[in-house]
């Protein structure tokens, strides 16, 4: 999966989970909790949800250490996507 | 039996009574919060050892971002604040409200609030406008200390509503609020304070702390607390706690909920302990880095920070040494054995569970560093005090609990010294929170053989999110406000980090459909208005609620159904409710 599609897929949780947060204005490159107001709780059900969408599991310990949505974005973009082997015909 | 201190067997039921006479006779009949904070330290050998340590949000990156401050220093910067809060005609008994984020100024704001016998009363920064302007309404807050940036957000657009409101103290004031009358820029009044040592001579019974807690019904409560709690708030710190001079200690809990405000900032002060403020959110390795870097001695947090820094792993945690840790404890809900076991293996410390409530003021039930651990008990009740069962009452005839295993609700005799003195304007609810010489608190529990509790239920709706009480009311109201919900039943249901998530259930009004958009919309309205710690994190819409026939809600049917769980006595259920 390319990072935009991640990113698509981002903006689609975000809207589920604080639909009061306007996701095209968030600087993705800066960190998340200095722009809106999302707590520990949220950010963990948005990681539970974009895994749910992607298939690709991000650990926790690897959740922790992102300091705004451009990393988790490449990360995720970086690792093989389980949809893509699954259905290879597809 | 459990291996007691002898603290434990010397203590008599006058012990907390003595303790506040003693202080009494001490003082010359002033007993003031600050003063035992603060000011008993300046003529000791702790004058100048440090108070406040504070972890700004850019540490590590930014190592040169720690600030201290001495006893002595943080004397002379409450002077200023409660020099200050005089020539702005603040009076004792007025009331100082903060909304703030973790920065040395809150405490130096609590404390020089408490200095001048204001009534201090602090909020939780991630509320949104609607539960501020009800706590600050009830309470008629007088002074408000907040950020530019919060009070922008949360307060200006609820301004209209507080009439009480005379003073607002901004830090980070960037000049946006120059319009405000009321804006005052706190570090510009600080900084041209009078230094001169101050205290208003406080009795044991004046009004210090106001601490807003929730219930099944009604509006948030104002749980009133006078300045004997110090008594109490030092003592427990130094049983419950293992507090001692010089510590290092962290509490991880905000000071806008009662446990930051009693073992955040009164009671490690009160012990001469180092208190250590992290100013950032949670990060498992951001925590592990300030347990390891600062030496942390005493560490008190919280079940949901726990499991949060379980599922960062079994490496990262190994990865550190934290042998310096002395004692950890934790409050908020009940302390999974499982995590025990986690801390156990992978941070080789002993986590201890304790109890209490805003209510209470302090500690009650506790394990003690003295005490064998029995994972997922609370422990036994602090020395002194006598906490009891109660199985039933009625016409003020009191059934205990008396046989081990027997459940009861968690009962505590009346008048130790950080008791709860109020409902603020409401004695009658006051009132119904004791039976005879014993306060209720709602809490169900059970004790074995050696007197170890265990925690049972809630004996009311009320729901527990990340260690935090939210009533079920509040949240409701705030729904049934947008224009498309008829009305709303929240419950918390089960969730692995939080301990409980909040659900709502919503019919909605005749001619609004039950899309996904209008559940969007209505979380949308609860989230910006509730703010996020109180919103619902769920939205299920539902044909009609299950009520009794005198038309309450009852939300243990909701859940039960919601849980598969046995739905119990449904004989009051109105008629026209059938299965979901």
């Amino acid at each position: 999966m390319n990072t935009t599609q991640i990113k698509e897929l981002l903006i689609q949780v975000f809207h589920e989970i604080a639909p009061e947060i306007d996701f095209s204005k968030i600087d993705t490159a800066k960190p998340l909790r200095e722009q809106v107001e999302i707590d520990s709780f949220d950010f963990y059900r948005i990681i539970v949800q974009l895994h749910q969408k992607t298939g690709i599991y991000v650990p926790d310990s690897k959740v922790m250490e992102f300091t705004n949505l451009d990393e988790l974005i490449t990360y995720t973009s970086e690792q093989p996507s389980p949809h893509q082997q699954l259905s290879p015909g597809l | 039996m459990g291996s007691a201190k002898p603290f434990q067997n010397i203590v008599g039921k006058e012990f907390w009574s003595n303790e506040v006479t003693q202080l009494m006779h001490d003082n010359h009949g002033v007993v003031n919060i600050c003063q035992e904070a603060i000011d008993r330290h300046l003529t000791g050998p702790l004058r100048h050892a440090v108070a406040i340590r504070y972890i700004d949000p850019s540490w590590p990156k930014n190592p040169q971002s720690i600030q201290e401050m001495t006893y002595q220093e943080l004397a002379t910067e409450s002077y200023k604040m409660a020099n200050a809060l005089k020539s702005l005609g603040v009076k004792k008994g007025d009331v100082l409200f903060t909304l703030s984020p973790r920065i040395p100024e809150l405490y130096i704001a609590a404390m020089g609030a408490l200095r001048m016998g204001v009534v201090f009363s602090p909020l939780f920064s991630a509320f949104g406008p609607e539960p501020i302007l009800a706590r600050m309404k009830k309470g008629k807050g007088k002074i408000l200390f907040s950020s530019a940036s919060l009070f922008r957000k949360k307060v200006l657009p609820i301004l209209g509503s507080l009439p009480f409101l005379e003073h607002i103290l901004l830090i980070d004031d960037d000049g946006s609020l120059e319009d405000i009358k009321k804006a005052i820029n706190f570090r510009d009044l600080i900084r041209t304070a009078d230094p001169s040592p101050i205290l208003e001579p406080t009795s044991p019974d004046d009004v210090a702390l106001l601490h807003f807690t929730s219930g099944t019904t009604g509006e948030p409560k104002g749980a009133v607390h006078v300045h004997q709690a110090v008594v109490y708030h030092k003592i427990s710190g130094r049983f419950a706690l293992d507090l001692r001079p010089q510590d290092v200690f962290w509490c991880t809990a905000d000071p806008g909920w009662v446990t930051g405000t009693s073992y955040g900032i009164i009671s490690p002060l009160c012990n001469g302990a180092t208190l250590l403020i992290d100013g950032a959110e949670f990060n498992p390795a951001r925590w592990y880095e300030i347990l390891k870097t600062f030496k942390v001695d005493v560490w008190y947090t919280a079940p949901t920070a726990m499991r949060m820094l379980m599922r960062a792993g079994d490496d990262l945690a190994k990865s550190y040494n934290f042998s310096h840790v002395r004692f950890v404890a934790s409050v908020g809900e009940p302390l999974n054995p499982e995590v025990i076991e986690w801390a156990q293996e992978n941070l080789h410390l002993s986590l201890h569970d304790n109890w209490w409530q805003t209510e209470t003021g302090g500690i009650i039930i506790c394990n003690d560093s003295g005490l064998d651990l029995r994972p997922g008990s609370m422990g036994r009740p602090v020395p002194g005090l006598e906490v009891a069962l109660i199985k039933a009452h009625q016409g003020g005839k009191i059934t205990f609990a008396t046989e081990p295993g027997e459940q009861g609700e968690i009962a505590i005799r009346k008048n130790w010294p950080s008791m709860f003195k109020g409902y603020l304007d409401n004695p009658e609810r006051y009132a119904k929170s004791f039976v005879g010489d014993w306060y209720l608190s709602g809490d169900v529990a059970k004790r074995d053989n050696d007197g170890y509790f265990w925690f049972v239920g809630r004996q009311d709706d009320v729901i527990k999110t990340s260690g935090h009480l939210i009533g079920p009311f509040e949240v409701e109201s705030i729904l049934m406000e947008h224009p498309a919900v008829l009305e709303s039943a929240v419950i918390g249901i089960p969730d692995p980090v939080a301990g409980e998530m909040i659900k709502a259930f919503v019919v909605l009004k005749k001619g609004f459909a039950s899309t996904q958009e209008q559940k969007l919309n209505i979380l949308s309205h609860a989230r910006i208005h509730l703010g996020v710690a109180i919103a619902p994190r769920e939205i299920q819409f539902i044909d009609n609620l299950p009520k009794t026939r005198s038309g309450k809600i009852m939300r243990r049917l909701l859940k039960a159904r919601e849980l598969g769980l046995p739905e119990g006595d449904l004989s009051t259920l109105e008629s026209n409710y059938g299965a979901p």
